[in-house]
């Protein structure tokens, strides 16, 4: 039996309201009381004496797997080439940065920056056999995905028959089949609408064509099979207008119809403008009314979406959204007809500190983090590579940290960001407990995922180290100790072990009859082989479940 | 003293990424330092020493390869100043991104040498591959300045999307020479294949082979505008011949056709195409 024991650091533990010094046990893998008996010595032990202990880190949306991750890879050879490429070494192979990692590289650096899960936000059910084998190439961190349901024919098609047990089948039955987690909710409706060549959806009550919902029925439904079926994860909503001045209008419209239902809605960041839907540059911050709504409400979480200057590629299921991204920046442009299922649109964006409208939105982000009065509700993300890398996210933890950060940071904007967004005016700073809750705990909670996020007996074994710096950025950046699963990936800030990490997915009941006609509709309709679409387990991964239970 | 790089067979085996052999670094290495150079093949990293014997010392800018790597990739990539030699061929994205300083190369190039070349100079012998002077692959600019001569022929794109500077061949040249150009000179003494100057924007393309099917090389959406002596063009030639580009002596101040587009771009580049037959 292998018996780990981190002894003496600081533990920040918000999710047992924990911040002490003790040490934690971690035995085969998963954590343990210390043993009562003095005589069972460990079979390692780590120093934490003077460093602060997290759980491992929990990034609860991003982009990492699938057929549009690796559109956007062909999409831009040139700046995926960018910096040194990644040499093999004994533990990982070869491979490249850039905006979108090579598989191997992500998963290392996620673990370098103290990360021991990482969540995919939006894989069609037809991607998912593409996404699991580039996920099982994904070392060091668990990891699993959502599954775009938002634009489903067939999930649209039992909405508007109003057959609410065969749509909780179908959706049961996709989710097993392609071993996801949960339900993400992509511009619902307006992505259909937007393929059939009518532009984008003007309001939550448009009809979409052919099928006869409206975004609002759609979004309803879904939540409703979310809480039915007891996801762990409510259904997770990136609402319509992404990206356009002025949709801080339709973000709080699909706030109030998910009223009294669990839901998370994500990368807020880029919903919450105020100004003209036709004039980008009226773009300002829309975040105060949308995060005191979230602030007064039980059962919504969200997660920012911050951006992060610099070059980086944008990958969304929203086709509509990447084709107004192109037409603003004029660049290329990839789109993609998933059929019967969603749409992809892929373009490269480059978020420049000179750039008003991107200032707005940084400052946006920012808002968020420190509107939001209760850090259990916001999570850590830079919808990643959308608003930027997850290797900004020691940044993004050194701005929430330090006000004079923000001051300077904000002095190099254009002028008129400080008449656009109330930044300049928020004194907040985060403590170190509150960027734990935030990076860990509150998105392991949100995900529903009971054993992340927390170093309690019965936990998984993930832990990171840190050595205290008053610079929060390098702190951050260079873990001195990252365990995953009980087993230390990286000792004194090298490399050790690349164990290769496991798939989260659920397990839901129901009723299997209800499912035929989904099964039937799916072989006479598409291009992929029915067998192709069969629950069954995963070789090229060690999988989990994550219990069916609500955990909000 | 300069270094000299033998090639073992070793290096004929697997893409050879050559990017860490760079003259200016190498001049206050000794011959150990040089032999540590981490280059890669394949997928893994491999010293300098095991694929090549080393001969000479440091103290110059200058860099013999004294054979052929013909699978290489990225040699004299991003390179800033000094002297590397190669005397056999080399293969593809040769000199991409360089800024400065001189590639020599006795043989053929491969596919993509001199692509996002920012300055320097980069001299061919024998042939060049298709995307001379081009774009990364991706990318959508093209050379942004410094100077490519081959003697030999070119393959398809030359110069593709190329921002400024100068590329001359001695042969002919491929499909879509100047293709999507944004600036720049391309001079062509051989002949040049279907899609010359297409979608180009501003730039000069001289075509200097009097065989030139002009009908079937430029795109109906170019439109002849006369003829005329440029004297821009003796110039040009007479700083070509100084690199020890072999000119026709009968182009000095040769009048030329001229043809204006691409007219579905911005319109206002041109294709040179010269008379031998026209000095007075």
């Amino acid at each position: 039996m292998s018996l780990l024991k981190i002894q003496g650091g600081r533990v920040i533990d918000p999710a047992e309201g924990v911040d002490e010094v003790r040490d934690v046990w971690i035995a085969n893998g998963v954590i343990v009381a210390a043993p009562g008996d003095p005589a069972i010595r460990p079979s390692r032990t780590i120093d934490a004496r003077g460093f602060v202990v997290m759980p491992g880190g929990v990034d609860m949306h991003c982009h990492l797997a699938g057929p549009k991750v690796n559109a956007g890879r062909m999409l831009v050879p040139e700046l995926n080439r960018r910096g040194r490429p990644i040499e093999r070494t004994e533990l990982f192979p070869s491979g490249s940065l850039g905006p979108v990692p090579t598989a191997a590289v992500a998963g290392a650096r996620y673990a370098g920056l103290g990360y021991t899960t990482a969540i995919d936000a939006a894989v069609a059910p037809m991607g998912a056999i593409s996404a699991r084998m580039e996920l099982a190439d994904v070392p060091c961190i668990d990891k699993g995905f959502l599954v775009l349901l938002g634009n489903h024919h067939y999930v649209m098609d039992a909405i508007r028959r109003g057959e609410k047990e065969r749509l909780r089948a179908a959706v049961a039955y996709i989710l097993e089949s392609t071993r996801g987690l949960g339900i993400k909710i992509v511009d619902p409706g307006g992505v259909e609408r937007w393929k059939q060549g009518k532009g984008a959806v003007t309001s939550l009550d448009d009809q979409v064509e052919g099928f006869d919902v409206t975004p609002r029925a759609i979004l309803q439904a879904l939540a409703e099979v979310a809480d039915e079926l007891a996801l762990p994860h409510p259904v997770h909503v990136h609402s319509n207008h992404l990206g356009v001045p002025g949709n801080r209008l339709t973000t709080l419209e699909t706030f109030k119809t998910l009223d009294g239902r669990r839901a998370h809605f994500t990368h807020v960041q880029f919903h919450s403008y105020g100004g003209k839907p036709d004039n980008p540059g009226s773009i300002r911050s829309g975040v105060a009314e949308l995060a005191d709504y979230v602030n007064a409400h039980e059962g919504i979480t969200v997660d920012v979406g911050q951006i992060v200057f610099g070059e980086t590629l944008s990958m969304t299921a929203d086709g509509p959204a990447a084709h107004y991204l192109k037409k603003i920046t004029g660049r290329k442009w990839l789109s993609h007809d998933v059929e019967l299922e969603t749409g992809c649109g892929v373009s490269p964006i480059r978020y420049d500190d000179k750039s008003l409208v991107h200032a707005v939105q940084w400052a946006i982000g920012l808002e968020w983090f420190l509107g939001v009065s209760d850090p259990w509700k916001i999570a850590l993300s830079t919808d990643h590579p959308n608003g930027g890398s997850f290797l900004s996210y020691p940044q993004i933890i050194a701005l929430l940290m330090d006000r004079g950060l923000r001051r300077d940071f904000l002095r190099r904007l254009p002028e008129r960001v400080r008449s656009r967004s109330t930044l300049g005016d928020m004194t907040r700073e985060y403590t170190l407990e509150e960027i734990a809750i935030v990076t860990r705990a509150a998105p392991a909670r949100i995900l529903g995922l009971g054993n992340k996020g927390r170093l309690s007996p019965g936990a998984d074994g993930d832990a990171a180290i840190y050595a205290p710096d008053s610079d929060r950025e390098r702190m951050f950046t260079l873990p001195k100790y990252v365990i995953a699963r009980g087993e230390i990936v990286i000792e004194n800030g090298e490399f050790r072990a690349a164990p290769a990490g496991r798939l989260i997915r659920v397990e839901p009941a129901y009723d299997r009859d209800a499912a035929t006609e989904f099964r039937r509709t799916f072989a006479e309709s598409s291009t992929i082989a029915a067998s192709r679409f069969q629950p069954q387990p995963d070789p090229t991964h060690e999988e989990i479940t994550a219990p069916c239970q609500k955990n909000i | 003293m300069s270094w000299k790089l033998i090639p073992r067979p070793l290096v004929d085996r697997s893409s050879l990424d050559l990017s860490a052999i760079q003259p200016d670094r190498f001049r206050d290495l000794d011959v150990d330092a040089v032999a540590r150079v981490r280059l890669g093949l394949g997928n893994e990293p491999i010293e300098l020493g095991e694929c090549f014997d080393i001969e000479g010392a440091g103290g110059d800018d200058f860099v013999e390869i004294a054979g052929s790597v013909k699978t290489s990739i990225y040699l004299g990539i991003g390179m800033k100043s000094g002297i590397l030699r190669v005397s056999g061929d080399c293969g593809r994205l040769t000199g991409v991104e360089a800024e400065g300083g001189t590639i020599d190369v006795a043989g053929s190039v491969g596919f993509g040498a001199g692509s996002a070349m920012r300055g320097g100079l980069l001299r061919v012998q024998g042939d060049a591959g298709s995307g001379l002077g081009g774009a990364y692959p991706g990318s959508s600019i093209g050379m942004r300045d410094g100077t490519i001569l081959v003697a030999g022929s070119a393959g398809d794109d030359v110069g593709l999307a190329m921002r400024r500077g100068l590329i001359a061949i001695g042969g002919s040249a491929g499909a879509g020479t100047g293709r999507s150009m944004i600036a720049g000179s391309i001079f062509v003494a051989g002949t040049v294949a279907k899609g010359t100057g297409a979608g180009m924007k501003r730039g000069t393309i001289v075509l200097m082979d009097e065989n030139t099917l002009i009908d079937e090389a430029v795109s109906p959406t170019f439109a002849a505008t006369g003829r005329f002596r440029p004297h821009f063009l003796a110039i040009y030639l007479r700083r070509l011949d100084e690199l020890g580009f072999a000119v026709d002596p009968r182009l000095f101040g040769c009048e030329c056709e001229r043809y204006n587009g691409d007219l579905i771009e911005r319109g206002i580049g041109e294709i040179l195409v010269c008379n031998p037959y026209s000095v007075t």
